[in-house]
Formats: structure tokens, sequence, C-alpha cells
């Protein structure tokens, strides 16, 4: 997505590379997460993402796009005099929004100037789109971003900047009927679904309902009181591994930031085959190879194809195919 | 078992102790049966008390799984109704016992043990259905239409066994020849049932009380068709090994199945438990 980075308040002007880095430095010990703005005379902005004090991405911000620039050359750019930085702390699903609003492709764009009707109007018809997508909106001091996951999911991400404070939210289509009845500039960015970036978040969507709906059935076999046991399980062997990533009755509590999709499949793949060994000491391994089949048949097909393609096939869970056959679920 | 390190251990412990419990109770029937150390009505008496003590502890087993189970989960009402089922076997091998103890010749007809005996079987049918329900979850009519099979299946064997069993019985009334034919058509259904749960629970703890359940029915199989071919007779009037053999083996399947119990139960208590967790 084009620059965006305005939204980010200045609170720095015309400073040196060395207050820049000591900014940095206080963001470390503070453990910010959010954005960091960091923008030079010559029209240049970057974008740095925190994670609890730690520096994931620098975004540069182009007028139509944004790279990623690699930590070997993050000194080198910024050593230059009269950086303006600005803040906006965010939560780790507002930087999961907006690293893909920085790393999906935009293969369509339109801006325009809409009432509030067709603002209302146009929703609707964005979130039917198949494609992703997602739009910034402006009007006063309302700056809006929304992500539009693409039909079938229904999911529309919102982030709402308004006096230096960020808000993310979950919302459907129905939500602009709840904005002010004025005028607006919109630019609407049509993504391609087919990157590793949407594939993380995609994935992710996945894997809760996925996980929830194991548990759910692992509870029926065996009883509350050991799905909770399997639970506690699966979330300290995630902690053990330093993922931010809790399981319990009803899925995944997931606040892990992955920068990557190999990162994301390596574990989730874990905490599956973690289920696969820990439940077939309870309902033996048969029940279990049974339970994941099942429950991939009953997920929506967009939620499955994902599992199926990154997850399933990597430990000989069956093909889609083979998943489709009725008779082989059948105990 | 990944259990927690005290959980293991305490797992573990019990485990070997139902094991060495059962041994015990094995050896000390096998010599009151054949070596009869006491006079006769104190083996009599001793005999009939470990049985009744061997399916008590299967009874038992089975309660604790049901009372370990929280009021919403499932698999609290198949315990329910196997646990009320083996409590009547319970009650048969009592009434059973004292009759056997108090009769001057010590041959329990066809009567009242056979009440708890046999409607024991609904019992541990409907709990083998609820599985059944909980493993597949069945519409309505698969649900129907493996009942009908079942009950199908059971009224077969029965009538089957009944027709066969019906000449060698000339002196025996059509009563006695009923009820000793339902016992391996029963045993045989639950056989049956109890091969399915244990090839779905392949390998987890929970399929281990269905391999009690397995072991139970064909040695129960075994004794009522030793009895109804008259072989058990031939051989106590022999002095055969055989109907010994049959006995104890009768009294350790219910010891199996107790501890088949028993360990689902170890299970629920210590089971998938955390190393940090410790209780």
């Amino acid at each position: 997505m084009p620059d965006f980075s305005s939204i980010i308040p200045e609170t720095h002007q015309n400073v040196s590379f060395g207050y820049v880095e000591m900014l940095i430095q206080d963001r470390h010990q503070e453990l910010f997460s959010g954005l960091m703005r960091i923008s030079y005379p010559s029209g240049e902005n970057l974008v740095f993402t925190f994670l609890d004090g730690v520096q994931q991405k620098l975004y540069r911000c182009f007028e139509v796009s944004a790279e990623i620039v690699s930590p070997q050359s993050w000194s080198q750019l910024l050593n230059r005099p009269g950086a303006s930085v600005g803040l906006l702390p965010l939560g780790v699903d507002g930087l999961r929004l907006v690293r893909v609003i920085h790393e999906a492709p935009v293969i369509r764009e339109e801006q325009a100037n809409l009432s509030y009707k067709e603002l209302t109007d146009s929703f609707g018809i964005w979130a039917e789109n198949q494609d992703p997508s997602f739009v910034y909106i402006r009007s006063g001091n309302i700056n809006l971003i929304y992500l539009f996951v693409g039909n079938p999911n229904p999911i529309i991400e919102e982030l709402s900047v308004t006096d230096g404070q960020a808000r993310f939210s979950i919302r459907d289509a129905a939500f602009p009927q709840t904005l002010p009845n004025t005028d607006y500039k919109i630019s609407h960015y049509v993504s391609n679904a087919d990157n590793d970036v949407w594939r993380e978040y995609k994935l992710r969507l996945a894997f809760n309902p996925l996980i929830r709906m194991l548990i759910t059935r692992f509870s029926e076999l065996a009883g509350r009181a050991l799905a909770e046991r399997l639970c506690g399980q699966l979330t300290d062997w995630a902690s053990g591994g330093g993922w931010n990533i809790s399981v319990n009755s009803n899925g995944v509590v997931n606040r892990q930031y992955f920068d990557s999709l190999d990162a994301s499949i390596h574990v989730y793949d874990g905490i599956l085959r973690r289920f696969r060994d820990e439940a077939g000491l309870a309902i033996g391994a048969r029940l279990v190879e049974n339970i994941f089949r099942e429950t991939l048949m009953k997920l929506p097909p967009n939620l499955s194809n994902i599992l199926t393609q990154y997850i399933y096939g990597q430990y000989g869970l069956g093909s889609a195919a083979l998943i489709a056959q009725k008779e082989i679920t059948q105990l | 078992m990944r259990f927690g390190c005290d959980a293991r251990k305490a797992s573990n412990r019990l485990m070997r102790l139902a094991v060495f419990a059962a041994v015990v109770l094995i050896a000390a029937y096998s010599i009151i049966y054949f070596r009869e150390p006491f006079s006769s009505f104190t083996n009599g008496l001793l005999a009939n008390g470990l049985t009744v003590m061997a399916a008590l502890s299967s009874a038992v087993s089975a309660i604790m799984i049901w009372s370990r189970y929280e009021k919403t989960d499932q698999p609290r009402r198949v315990w329910g109704y196997f646990a009320f089922g083996l409590s009547l076997w319970v009650i048969g091998e009592v009434t059973w016992g004292y009759l056997n103890l108090t009769l001057p010749d010590g041959e329990v007809p066809v009567g009242v043990p056979d009440i708890f005996w046999l409607s024991a079987y609904y019992f541990l049918g409907q709990a083998l259905l609820l599985q059944y329900q909980i493993l597949v979850r069945p519409t309505r009519r698969e649900l129907i239409s493996r009942v009908i099979s079942s009950t199908l299946f059971l009224c077969a064997s029965f009538a089957l066994i009944f027709t066969a069993l019906k000449p060698l019985s000339v002196s025996s009334r059509v009563i006695d020849t009923l009820v000793n034919a339902f016992y391996p058509a029963g045993d045989l259904t639950l056989a049956l049932a109890a091969i399915w749960l244990t090839r779905n629970f392949q390998g987890g703890a929970l399929g281990r009380p269905w391999i009690g359940l397995l072991v139970f029915a064909f040695a129960d199989l075994m004794y009522a068709w030793l009895q109804l071919s008259g072989a058990y007779a031939w051989s106590l009037e022999q002095g055969s090994l055989l109907s010994g053999f049959s006995d104890i083996v009768y009294f350790s399947a219910y010891l199996i199945l107790g501890i088949g119990s028993f360990s689902q139960w170890l299970f629920l208590k210590y089971g998938l438990r955390s190393p940090s967790e410790a209780r």
C-alpha cells in the first residue's frame, strides 16, 4: 500500500541520527509496540515496526508502494540529518495489519471522493470481492484503514487513528452505517491473494477454528478435564518455544507476530504434532487421525484448503482428495 | 505416558499395586480351587468371596471413572451405564455365591442371579451404544440401523444357540435353556462391540477398559459354552483341569476388566499433565 505513514503524528522534528538512535534505544527499554515513522526533508519516509521493544521490520515507503529494508542497511539508511520522528503505539493485531498493507502486492488502485451513501454501498462491494483489498479513508481528523480478506472470509479489520491514538477492531460489512454522515476521501487497493503475506494471514485465520474444533471433539471423546490438560500441554509447548500462543477450549489466542509464512507453518505444525502425540495417548492414534480428517471436512473449503496445502500435507494426514472420501472417515 | 514427574510416579505405583493385587488374588483363587486347603464350606466361601471381590473391583473401577468425569461430559453417561451394568453383575455373583453355599447340593438353578446377570446386558448395551454415538456421531437413521442390526445379530445368535442346545437339554426346563442360550449370544455381541471399540481406541489409554471387556466377554463366552456343552460338568466329575481352567479364566477376566478400567481412571486423574503440574 502506498505511504500511509502520514497518519503517524510527528513528535520530534529536525533531529540528528544520534537522536534517532537514542529514540530507538528508548523504545527498546520501554518495550514499545507500534510504529516509528522517520521522515526526511527529501520526502522519504521510513517506518519501523516494534514489538515488545524489538524492531521487527523497516519499511521504506514510496508514493505507491513500500519495500522492506534489510537490517544490514538500517544504519546506512538512517544515518542522515534532519529527520522528523513520530510514534504510534499499536498492538500485535495492528502490527499484523500494518505488515499486510505494506507487504502485500497491489494489483489495482482507485482514488475517489465518496459521499456517506456511496461509501456504505462501496463497503458491501469491497467485502464481496474475492480478491483481498485494503482501503484508506480520510475525513477531517478521521483516519481509517480497512483490510478486506476477500470473499468468502467475512473478516474486515479496522485500524482507526485519531489524535495519535490507534485502535484495532474487527468489523463486518454493515459497519460504515455507524460512521458520521459526511464526505470521505478514499484510496482503495486491490491485492492478490497469491502471495505469502496473505497465505500467512489466512493460515492464522484457519488455525483458530481448526484447533477449537479439535479440542471440542477431543473433549467429547475424553472429557473436559483431559481436554483442558491437553490445552495446557499445547500452551506450555508453544510458550516453551518462545511463541506467544496459548490454546484453550475456545481455540487459540494467537499473539505471535510472524514475519514469514514459513515461521508460522513451523509453529502451527508443531502445535498440531503435539496435539497428535498428546491426544493419541488418551484416545489412540487412529481416532486422532479420524478427528483430524473429520475436522478438516467440517471447515469451510477456503480454510481447509490452506490448511491442507501448508500443514496437513507436511505430515501425511492425507490429501484433500483422501479427506473427501467419506467412507474413510467413518469409524 | 508423559505425565508430570510426580503424577507419573504415583500412576505407575498404583498400577503396579493393582497388577500385584490381581496376581495375588488369582494365585489365592487357584490354590483354593485346586488344593482345597480348608473345609469344603470354607473353600466355597473363599472362592465365592474372591469372585465377588473380582467382580466388585471392575464395578468400583467403572464407578471411579464415572465420578472422574464432569456432569456435562458425554463419556460420563457411558460410564454411568457401564458401572450400573457391572454392579448388577456383582449382585448376580453375590446371590449366586449365597445360593451356592446355602443350597444342599450347591447347584444353583436358573433363577434370581440370572435376573441380575441378564438385565446387566441391557445397561452394558446402552453404554456401548452411547460410546458408539460419541465416536461416530451417527445420524438418527444410522443409529436406528445400527441398533437394529445389533439386535438382529443378538437374536439370531441366540436363536441359533437355543436351537443347538434344545435337543441336548431334554431334562431341563425350556426357560433354563433359554437363559443359558442367552449368555453366549450376549457375550458374543459384547465381544464384537469391544473389538470395534478396541480397534478405534487403538493404543489410547481410554481404550483399555474395552480390552478388558473383550477379554471378559470371551472368557464368559468360553465359560458359558463349556457349561452348555456339558464339558464343564464332565470335567468336574472326571477331575479334569478344564473346569478349573475355565473358572480361573472367568475369575481373571473380571480382574482384567477391573485393571483396564482402573488404568483409564489413572489416566483421567494423572494423564496429560505438564511436568510443572503437581498434585
